[in-house]
C-alpha cells in the first residue's frame, strides 16, 4: 500500500470499510445468469423479472459503492489507494495477476458513475425495451456489462484491467448487434469490435511492455517504480529506457480504441445501431470513458514520456473540433449525440493530456449524466415516433411531448456549457488546463464549446420548436415488427404499441420511464457546482494526483504565481465559453427556429462543406480505400494463387487426385478376378514367409 | 496310458500330414469345379489335423486332439455353409466353372 491516512488505525479502518467493494462485481454477475436463465426458460411471462432482477443487482452494487466512497473517510487525508485482497488468479514464474480490487479516490467517483447512471437507464431501459422479445437477453448483457465494468474500474493490476476492458467489449458487441435480424446492427457491432483490436493490440503490447520493464503489472508496484527516481535514472542508457517512453503510447492506443480518438473514431457513430438505452449506458456514459480513466490512472506513467501528454491533448483536442465539426451536418439525433460523444471524450484526453486529471475526470462524471440524459430522451422521441430519427421529418414536438423536451432541454444546456450548468463547470476546468499549457489547444477547445453550442440547440430547436409537423417512422424498437408477429402478441403494452397501428400520435413516455430522467436531468444542472470540490479531493486522493505546485516550480513560478495565473485564466474560459454558448444558443434559435429558409439558402450557397461534413469527413471511404480495399486485393490475391492454383489446381486436382489412379492402374494388370491366381498368391506368400521363419530359425 | 509315439513314426504321420495338405493344395490351384476344389480345401484342412494329431501325441499333450474336435465340428458346419454358398452360385451362372466368377479383374 502506497498509502496512508494520518494514522494507521484510521488505515486499517478504512480498509476494513472498503472491502465491501469485492461484493460490487459479485451482484451483476448473479443477475447476468438469472437473467440468462430467465431467457431460456418457454415461460415466456417469467421473462419480465429480469428487468426487476438486473436494476435491484445494480442498485446493490450502487449501494455499495456509496458504502465505498463513504468508508474512504475525509479523502483530503488521504494520498494513494487501498488494496482489497481477493483470490489469487495467475502465477507463473515473477508474474503474478490476482484478482484484487484497488480502491482509492478515482475507482471510487468510476464506480459511483458506473452503478448510478447504469441503474437509472436500466429503470429507464425496463419500459423502453418492453415488448421486445430478446428482454431477458437484454438484461443479461446489460449486467454481463456491469460487472465488466465494475472489474475494470476496480481491478490492482493491468492484467484484471485488461479483463474488465476485453469485457466491455464483449458487452458492447453484443448490445450493438442486439437486433442481429438486422444486417446494418451486425456489421456495425463487427466494426466495434474489430477497431477496438487495434487498439487493444497496442494497449496489451503496452502491459507486457510495463511487466517487463518493472518486473510487476500491479498498480502498486508500478507507481512505487515510476515514482523512484533513481530507478528510472538507472534505466538511462538501456532498453529499459527506451520502453518507458514507448509504454505510455501502446497504452494510448488502447484508450483512443476504446474512447473514440482519431484515428479510431469511426466504430462509436455506427454503434448506435444498438437499442438506445445501450448507446447511453455504454456508448456514452461509461465504457467509452475507460480510456480517459486508464490515462488519469496511469498519469505518473505517462509523465515519464515527455511527448506521451501532449500527443494524448493533441488527438483529444483535434478530435473535440472534428467531430463536433461533423455533428453540425448531421440529421440522425442519435448519430449527432454520438459525434458530441467523440467530441466530449476529446475534451476529456485533452484535459488529462494537459494534466488536469481533475478537469477530465470532472467532465467524465458529469459528461455521463448529461449525455446519458440526452440519449434517452432522444430514445423517448424515438419511441413516440416508431423508430423516426430524422431531424428534417420532425419539428414542433413541444407540445405533444413537452416533458421530454424540458428533460432534454437541461441536457441540452449542460453539454452546451451554459453558465451554473455541471457541463460549464467541468469544460471550463479542462479549456483553463488546457490555455495554460498549450494555448493553441486551448482555443480549440473554446471554438469546440461555441460549435457545440450551435449544434446541440440546432438539433433541441429542429426537434420541438417551430410549427408542429412530423412524419412517424416504420419501425418498432429498430426493427419491423411485421417480421416477428408472434413475439409482440406477449407484449405487455400490447394495447399501447399495437403492431398493426404504429402510426399514432407522438405520446410522452410513462412516469417509469421518465423518473430516472429527472434524476439525471437534476445531476445535468447541479453535479457542477456542488461537485467541484468533492471531484478535486477524491482525484488528489488517487493515482490520477498531479502536484501543480511541484510543475509549477519547475516552470519558474512560485505557487502564487501559478494560483493567481490560473484564477486569471479560468475568469477569463468562464466569460467567454459562457457567454459565447450563450451567443450561440441565440443564433441556433435565429436558424433553427425562426428562420428556417434562410438557413436551407446557406446551406444550399455552402453545399460542397455541407456534404463533406455531412459525410463525415469521407474518413469512412478514406479508411475503406487506404486499409480495407489493399486487404481485398490481397485476399483475392490469395484466394486465386493459393487456394485456387495450388491448394485446388495443383495439390487437388492434381497430386490427391492422379497419384492414386496412377498407383492404381499400374497395379491393375496383377489382379485377374481369378480364383486359383489368388489362392496361388496366398500360397507363394505362405512359402515366403515360411522361408524367411525357416532361415531366421536356422541361422 | 499310451506310449509317446517314436520320432520315425511321427515323421511318416507329418509325411503323411503334408502330403495330404499339398494334394488338396495342387488340386485347389488345379481344378476349376467349385464342387471340387471345396473337396481340397476340406483335405489341406485334414492334412493339419493329421499333423496335429501326431504332434499331440508325441509330446503326450492331448490339447491337440481335444482342438482336433472341434475342427472337425467346425468343418461339418462350415461345409454346410459352403455347399450352400456353392449352389446359390450355381442358381446364378448356371455352371460350377470358378472361371465365370472373375468381375475382381483389375
Amino acid at each position: 500500500m502506497l498509502t496512508l491516512a494520518a494514522n494507521p488505525a484510521d488505515t486499517h479502518d478504512i480498509a476494513q470499510a472498503v472491502s465491501v467493494a469485492k461484493y460490487i462485481p459479485v451482484l451483476p454477475l448473479v443477475s447476468m445468469c438469472v437473467c440468462a436463465l430467465l431467457g431460456c426458460l418457454p415461460a415466456k411471462g417469467l421473462r419480465k423479472l429480469a428487468a426487476p432482477v438486473t436494476i435491484a443487482a445494480i442498485a446493490g452494487s450502487f449501494a455499495l459503492s456509496v458504502m465505498v466512497m463513504l468508508g474512504l473517510g475525509d479523502v483530503t487525508q488521504l494520498h494513494g489507494g487501498f488494496t482489497v485482497p481477493g483470490f489469487d488468479w495467475i502465477h507463473v514464474g515473477d508474474f503474478a495477476a490476482n484478482f484484487n480490487f484497488y480502491i482509492d479516490g478515482l475507482s471510487s467517483v468510476m464506480l459511483i458513475v458506473v452503478t448510478g447512471v447504469g441503474m437509472l437507464i436500466a429503470i429507464y431501459a425496463a419500459g423502453y425495451m418492453a415488448g421486445d422479445h430478446g428482454y431477458a437477453r437484454f438484461f443479461a448483457y446489460i449486467s454481463l456489462f456491469l460487472l465488466a465494468m465494475t472489474l475494470l474500474v476496480l481491478a490492482d493490476n493491468l492484467v484484471l484491467l485488461y479483463l474488465g476492458w476485453e469485457g466491455v467489449g464483449l458487452a458492447s458487441y453484443l448490445l450493438i448487434g442486439f437486433y442481429y435480424r438486422k444486417p446494418s446492427a451486425v456489421a456495425a457491432a463487427k466494426k466495434a469490435f474489430i477497431v477496438n483490436r487495434v487498439g487493444d493490440f497496442g494497449f496489451a503490447l503496452g502491459i507486457m511492455t510495463i511487466f517487463l520493464t518493472f518486473g510487476a503489472i500491479s498498480y502498486d508496484a508500478v507507481f512505487t517504480s515510476v515514482g523512484d527516481r533513481s530507478l528510472i535514472a538507472g534505466f538511462e542508457g538501456t532498453w529499459k529506457h527506451t520502453a518507458v517512453l514507448v509504454a505510455p503510447f501502446l497504452l494510448m492506443l488502447g484508450a483512443f480504441g476504446k474512447s473514440a480518438q482519431l484515428p479510431l473514431h469511426v466504430w462509436l457513430p455506427d454503434a448506435m445501431e444498438g437499442p438506445t438505452p445501450v448507446s447511453a449506458l455504454i456508448h456514452a456514459a461509461t465504457m467509452v470513458t475507460a480510456g480517459v480513466y486508464m490515462i488519469a490512472r496511469f498519469i505518473p506513467v505517462f509523465q515519464l514520456s515527455p511527448y506521451a501528454l501532449t500527443t494524448v491533448a493533441v488527438i483529444g483536442g483535434a478530435t473535440a473540433l472534428f467531430a463536433a465539426t461533423i455533428a453540425l451536418c448531421q440529421y440522425d439525433i442519435k448519430r449527432i449525440w454520438a459525434y458530441s460523444t467523440c467530441s466530449q471524450l476529446g475534451y476529456m484526453f485533452l484535459g488529462v493530456g494537459v494534466l488536469g486529471t481533475m478537469g477530465g475526470v470532472f467532465h467524465l462524471f458529469t459528461h455521463a449524466f448529461f449525455k446519458a440524459l440526452l440519449f434517452l430522451t432522444a430514445g423517448s422521441v424515438m419511441h413516440a415516433m416508431a423508430g423516426q430519427l430524422d431531424l428534417r421529418k420532425m419539428s414542433g414536438l413541444f407540445k405533444k411531448m413537452p416533458v421530454t423536451a424540458v428533460l432534454m432541454l437541461c441536457g441540452c444546456v449542460a453539454l452546451a456549457g451554459v453558465p451554473f450548468t455541471a457541463g460549464f463547470y467541468s469544460k471550463d476546468t479542462i479549456l483553463t488546463d488546457a490555455l495554460a499549457k498549450y494555448p493553441v489547444l486551448g482555443w480549440m477547445g473554446i471554438g469546440t464549446a461555441l460549435l457545440t453550442a450551435f449544434y446541440t440547440f440546432r438539433l433541441w430547436f429542429r426537434v420541438f420548436m417551430g410549427p408542429t409537423e412530423y412524419t412517424m417512422g416504420d419501425e418498432h424498437h429498430g426493427y419491423s415488427p411485421t417480421e416477428h408477429p408472434q413475439e409482440f402478441e406477449d407484449a405487455d403494452h400490447h394495447d399501447e404499441h399495437g403492431h398493426d397501428d404504429h402510426h399514432h400520435e407522438p405520446h410522452e413516455m410513462p412516469w417509469l420511464m421518465n423518473a430516472p430522467l429527472l434524476v439525471l436531468a437534476a445531476g445535468a444542472l447541479l453535479l457542477g457546482y456542488f461537485g467541484k470540490d468533492w471531484m478535486a479531493n477524491m482525484i488528489d486522493a488517487s493515482s490520477a494526483h498531479v502536484d501543480h505546485d511541484e510543475l509549477a516550480k519547475a516552470a519558474g513560478m512560485t505557487p502564487e504565481q501559478h494560483h493567481k495565473h490560473h484564477k486569471e485564466l479560468h475568469t477569463f474560459v468562464s466569460i467567454v465559453s459562457g457567454g459565447g454558448a450563450l451567443v450561440m444558443i441565440a443564433l441556433a434559435a435565429y436558424f433553427h427556429w425562426f428562420n428556417r429558409g434562410l438557413t436551407a439558402k446557406i446551406a444550399g450557397l455552402t453545399r460542397p462543406i455541407v456534404t463533406f461534413l455531412n459525410n463525415k469527413w469521407y474518413i469512412d471511404e478514406l479508411y475503406h480505400l487506404i486499409i480495407v480495399t489493399p486487404l481485398r486485393i490481397l485476399g483475392w490475391v490469395f484466394y486465386l494463387v493459393f487456394d485456387r492454383f495450388l491448394l485446388d489446381g495443383v495439390i487437388y486436382d492434381g497430386i490427391l487426385q492422379w497419384t492414386p489412379k496412377l498407383l492404381g492402374e499400374a497395379q491393375a494388370p496383377t489382379q485377374r478376378g481369378k480364383l486359383q491366381g489368388f489362392a496361388m498368391s496366398m500360397g507363394v506368400g505362405l512359402l515366403i514367409v515360411l522361408a524367411i521363419v525357416a532361415y531366421a530359425v536356422m541361422v | 496310458m499310451p506310449d509317446a509315439l517314436s520320432n520315425i513314426a511321427l515323421n511318416h504321420y507329418l509325411l503323411a500330414g503334408a502330403l495330404l495338405f499339398v494334394i488338396g493344395l495342387i488340386g485347389f490351384v488345379a481344378r476349376r469345379n467349385l464342387i471340387v476344389m471345396f473337396l481340397c480345401t476340406e483335405m489341406m484342412f485334414q492334412g493339419i489335423v493329421v499333423t496335429m494329431v501326431a504332434f499331440s501325441r508325441y509330446h503326450m499333450n492331448f490339447d491337440g486332439q481335444v482342438f482336433v474336435i472341434f475342427v472337425l465340428t467346425i468343418a461339418a458346419a462350415e461345409a454346410a455353409l459352403a455347399l450352400g454358398l456353392v449352389v446359390l452360385l450355381f442358381r446364378r451362372k448356371h455352371t460350377l466353372d470358378a472361371e465365370a466368377w472373375s468381375t475382381m479383374k483389375g
